[in-house]
């Protein structure tokens, strides 16, 4: 059946094909075949390959007439003279190369009287170019192959290829001029000695708003018109200037850019002040979470209260211990809570203390607070429920201060009885007791890492323990009062304490030395924070104002009135006291403190 | 400091020890009154001490009584009563001599507790917030100002936006690598924040160049994660930028060949992402997300590549946004998706290809919408047949 089929297609082809008034129809229709194996279709595309007009170039053998070199290089020069475009430039510059190789493989192949017409005629193109002029030069004096030999530039340049860049555009160009005509001797010399390197076509202008404004080549000093800034609606139009860099030169050109904007001054910063007000001077202590989404305070009556800072109303969550009902995979769905729920309300108070609280801690994740108290107990309340649900004791006298570590894993507290405790969430006893100072111990706080914590006490002095030993790893002396306030910097190098003597004094962690001690506040220091980079300093005291310094650098203005140089700004609130200071994002600054209470009569 | 090396504690004299032991009745000797005017002095100091450590950490700068009860009451030793009024204490001189004595003013009760004027309550404890700027310079602007963030511009900042936007947008990839690298960790560049936002509000003019817009959407990314960088209301500016990308039919979408899918994909992703992370800095965009989404979906005019881009939307913004929004709409929707996928016609051939991507997208976004429905009828079956069952115990005891 199949040979019968293929007998009716080859019939219906000649039919068609007589149709049309093809001739010799009968005879071409003989060999024909209606299929192919594999094997053939490969090798059949493999010859096509080969023998395609790409290759005419590599196969083409060595010119025996001299004169075909002059005269095909001429025809390609003046092809090219006349020629217009944007390619013609790019393709003009493989004449040098070729006139150079032709030059030394005519002098190669003995062929003196043509190489003499050949180079009087074509050397002086090459006379702007001081290296091209150079290589000419040398040229004149290579006329047999003695002379090639014996010159080992020479040499070198027929024994490497020369390198030439051209885009595929005008790559394919010149191909096509070549195979136009009879150019065997150029096509020999370009694959034997030149090795074109093709880079894909590029682009020579961007403009992401240009309105057809030609960018060319301008020059690297952009005019930009900068109009102030407003709101979220930024500068107006700026031209980028366009121009291709070189890949290495914009390289480094970028790289040096962001290492001066590195080094430069920081920027601006946002100073966000939560007031206080009506607290009956009975504020003691005030923190926000580390997301911002809740203030914590602690006051003189017990009472601890919570502001949600969003939008979002603080609504304790359903009770767990409901055992009348079994809970299924399907009812999961249905808990989520609502957003617009009315029970939430704004503030939270909790109650708990039996004296004034003075500091409160929130875990990293929000989900907890601790808070110290007058009472000696420190408590833990859910924040999902806002209850209390442990108690830890421990100490026997006042707590001043309470600290959690970076994952929540411990917290530590200062007490009035001149130690340092570590706990751990799980015991309601402490786990580690911290015993050096002489004095009671005023603030407390962890090393990122966790390993340290330090404490600053009324002794003067600050101390580093290693929190899984207990023992006291670093004294550092130096303070002329009690030291009341504490910071990490975030990379863990520099320990920041200040306290009544008014100064802010930065250690280094490494050598144990003092690293700086900035001056400029005129009153007992009581908050210090580190930006996220460690690079800013924020200090509050109880002069009303907060300070932002610059650690690395000292980009700020000379000092005026006694002040350090590494101070960059100050904030002076209608405060009548800052409680706390707090680096949200490198140009976020969170203040809290007591608004300034109006004189009643 | 000489001032503090001189200073002498307060001393109390030996005869002052004998007049109060004479006052409480104890005759006392020289020696004795000595050592117990040391004694007194001491404890003296050391409740001054505790009580100043009360007043160190509530802040104030002055001592009440409150704190020296404190600091007794803690070294086991009775308290002071009487004192802490609000109003100081009136001294009054005697004529004879230098001494000053309390006054003990008599107070009527009856009177006060029958006076009209009843003094007011003390005000619940709020919070305000004020927003101030510091500029790197050290300049303090006054509150409320908008800085004129201009003048403050460095060079080297200038430059920096030049080189940073023309390494993104330029050909070069590695450029491209190492200046989002930047952008996503550099602490300092707070004050180009509002330039890079304008360059990313570009996007509407490049809708034509899916590679550009890419790199625009990279810009965005790194933007985001950069843990130094607050981004405060330019969230809102960042969001439409990345919506538009989402949902508007682009002009390379008019070619079938541009890959305009996974730019909407990718758009999408960043979306959630930036919701996620900084969606509680600007209040209400989370409704405004759902309402723009829900709007191009409900409106059959638009293309269904815009379709699309709302369905990938709502699905990366959680299942929640799929539950509120497409589900509701899904009914109608599917008739008219169905309507688009059973038309054969040569004509349809490109709008039935974009329609079966949105179904794609569709099915991927509902599984839990799904396990909704059934949750529900199952439920449904179930209250119907606890129903006829106590009905029937009604009826038949």
């Amino acid at each position: 059946m199949k040979r019968v089929r293929t007998e009716q297609i080859q019939y219906a082809v000649t039919q068609y094909l007589k149709r049309r008034q093809y001739i010799d129809t009968d005879g071409s229709m003989k060999g024909a075949k209606l299929s192919q194996t594999a094997e053939e279709m490969a090798a059949s595309l493999t010859v096509q390959t080969e023998s395609s007009c790409a290759n005419v170039v590599s196969a083409a053998p060595c010119q025996a007439d001299p004169q075909q070199y002059e005269n095909q290089y001429s025809r390609l020069r003046s092809f090219l003279q006349e020629a217009e475009g944007p390619l013609v430039k790019e393709a003009s510059s493989v004449l040098f190369p070729l006139f150079l190789y032709l030059h030394l493989h005519m002098a190669r192949c003995g062929l003196k009287g043509a190489l003499d017409s050949f180079y009087s005629r074509f050397h002086s193109l090459f006379q702007q170019d001081p290296e091209q002029k150079a290589i000419v030069d040398l040229l004149r004096g290579a006329l047999t192959l003695q002379d090639v030999t014996t010159n080992p530039k020479l040499c070198a340049l027929l024994d490497h290829k020369y390198v030439v860049y051209l885009t595929d555009q005008a790559y394919s160009y010149l191909l096509r001029y070549l195979q136009s005509e009879d150019n065997s001797a150029i096509c020999w010399v370009l694959t034997a000695h030149l090795q074109v390197e093709v880079t894909a076509a590029q682009r020579t202008d961007y403009q992401l708003y240009g309105a057809g404004v030609g960018t060319g080549n301008t020059s690297s000093s952009s005019s930009s018109t900068w109009a102030s800034v407003d709101g979220s609606e930024g500068a107006e139009r700026l031209e980028v200037p366009a121009g291709l860099p070189q890949n290495e030169a914009a390289l480094e050109n970028l790289q040096d850019c962001i290492k001066r904007v590195r080094e430069g001054p920081p920027s601006l910063t946002t100073v966000c002040f939560y007031a206080f007000q009506h607290t009956e001077q009975l504020l003691n202590t005030a923190e926000v979470s580390a997301d911002s989404r809740l203030l914590a305070a602690g006051f003189d009556n017990s009472a601890v209260k919570l502001w949600s800072l969003r939008a979002r109303k603080l609504k304790a969550g359903p009770h767990r211990a409901d055992v009348s009902k079994i809970r299924l995979a399907c009812d999961v769905l249905e808990e989520e809570a609502d957003d617009e729920d009315a029970s939430g309300s704004e503030i939270k108070t909790l109650r708990g203390h039996s004296g004034p609280v003075y500091r409160t801690a929130f875990l990293t994740d929000a989900s907890g607070l601790l808070s110290c108290s007058e009472d000696s107990t420190v408590r833990y309340w859910d924040l999902k429920s806002f209850t209390n649900t442990v108690l830890y004791r421990g100490h026997a006298y006042p707590v001043w201060d309470v600290d959690v570590s970076p994952c929540s894993l411990y917290f530590s507290t200062a007490s009035h009885d001149r130690t340092a405790r570590l706990w751990s969430f799980a015991r309601t006893y402490p786990l580690r007791l911290y015993a050096g100072h002489l004095s009671d111990v005023d603030c407390v706080k962890f090393h990122p890492n966790s390993n340290y914590i330090a404490t600053g006490s009324t002794d003067k002095t600050v101390r580093l323990w290693s929190t899984q030993q207990g023992a006291s790893v670093r004294l550092f002396t130096g303070h002329r009062g009690p030291v009341l306030t504490l910071a990490f910097s975030p990379n863990g190098k520099y320990l920041a304490s200040a306290g009544e003597d008014q100064r802010l004094k930065l250690w280094d962690l490494a050598s144990g030395g003092l690293f700086k001690d900035l001056r400029g506040h005129t009153d007992t220091i009581s908050s210090l924070s580190f930006s996220q980079d460690s690079s800013l300093v924020a200090s509050a005291s109880m002069d009303n104002t907060v300070r932002v310094w610059d650690i690395r650098n000292a980009h700020g203005s000379a000092p005026t009135d006694g002040c350090s140089s590494e101070l960059i700004g100050q904030y002076t609130g209608s405060t009548s006291n800052i409680l706390n200071v707090q680096f949200m994002a490198c140009n976020l600054l969170l203040v809290t403190g007591t608004a300034m209470e109006k004189q009643e009569q | 400091m000489t001032e503090r090396e001189e200073r002498r504690f307060a001393e109390v004299p030996r005869e002052s020890v004998k007049l109060m032991a004479e006052s409480a009745g104890v005759e006392l000797s020289e020696e004795l009154a000595g050592l117990l005017a040391e004694d007194v002095c001491y404890r003296l100091r050391e409740a001054t001490q505790n009580s100043s450590q009360f007043m160190r950490h509530a802040k104030r700068r002055k001592l009440s009584v409150e704190d020296f009860n404190r600091a007794l009451r803690w070294s086991n030793t009775e308290t002071v009563c009487g004192y802490g009024a609000q109003d100081a204490l009136p001294f009054r001189p005697l004529k004879e001599g230098e001494l000053f004595y309390v006054e003990d003013r008599e107070i009527n009760l009856v009177e006060l507790a029958l006076a009209t004027n009843i003094p007011k309550g003390c005000a619940e404890t709020m919070v305000r917030v004020h927003v101030s700027y510091l500029d790197g310079k050290g300049n303090l602007e006054p509150q409320g100002t908008v800085p004129t963030a201009v003048q403050s511009l460095s060079e080297d900042l200038l430059k920096y936006y030049q080189q940073i936007t023309r390494a993104i947008l330029g050909e070069d990839p590695h450029l491209m690598k190492v200046a989002l690298l930047d952008l996503q960790s550099n602490s300092k560049i707070a004050a180009l924040l509002p330039y890079f936002v304008y360059v990313i509000s570009g996007v509407k003019s490049v809708s034509h160049d899916l590679d550009q817009l890419n790199r625009l959407l990279h810009m965005v990314k790194s933007l985001v994660q950069n843990p130094y960088l607050y981004l405060g209301s330019y969230v809102r500016s960042l969001v439409s930028s990345v919506m538009y990308c989402i949902l508007e039919p682009l002009a390379a979408s008019i070619n079938p060949l541009n890959d305009h899918w996974t730019l909407r994909d990718y758009a999408a992703l960043l979306l959630s992402h930036i919701f996620w992370t900084h969606g509680d800095l600007v209040s209400g965009l989370y409704h405004q997300i759902l309402l723009s989404l829900q709007k191009v979906l409900s409106d059959p005019v638009r293309p269904l590549c815009s379709h699309y881009g709302a369905v990938v939307g709502l699905h990366a913004l959680g299942w929640k946004a799929v539950e509120r929004v497409l589900y509701p709409h899904l009914p109608a929707y599917w008739a008219n998706l169905q309507a688009v996928l059973d038309d054969y016609s040569v004509s349809n051939a490109q709008v039935k290809a974009d329609g079966h991507k949105v179904y794609g997208a569709i099915l991927i976004s509902c599984p839990l919408v799904l396990v909704l429905i059934i949750r529900l009828t199952f439920q449904v079956i179930f209250i119907t047949s606890r129903t006829l069952e106590q009905s029937i115990q009604r009826h038949f005891p």
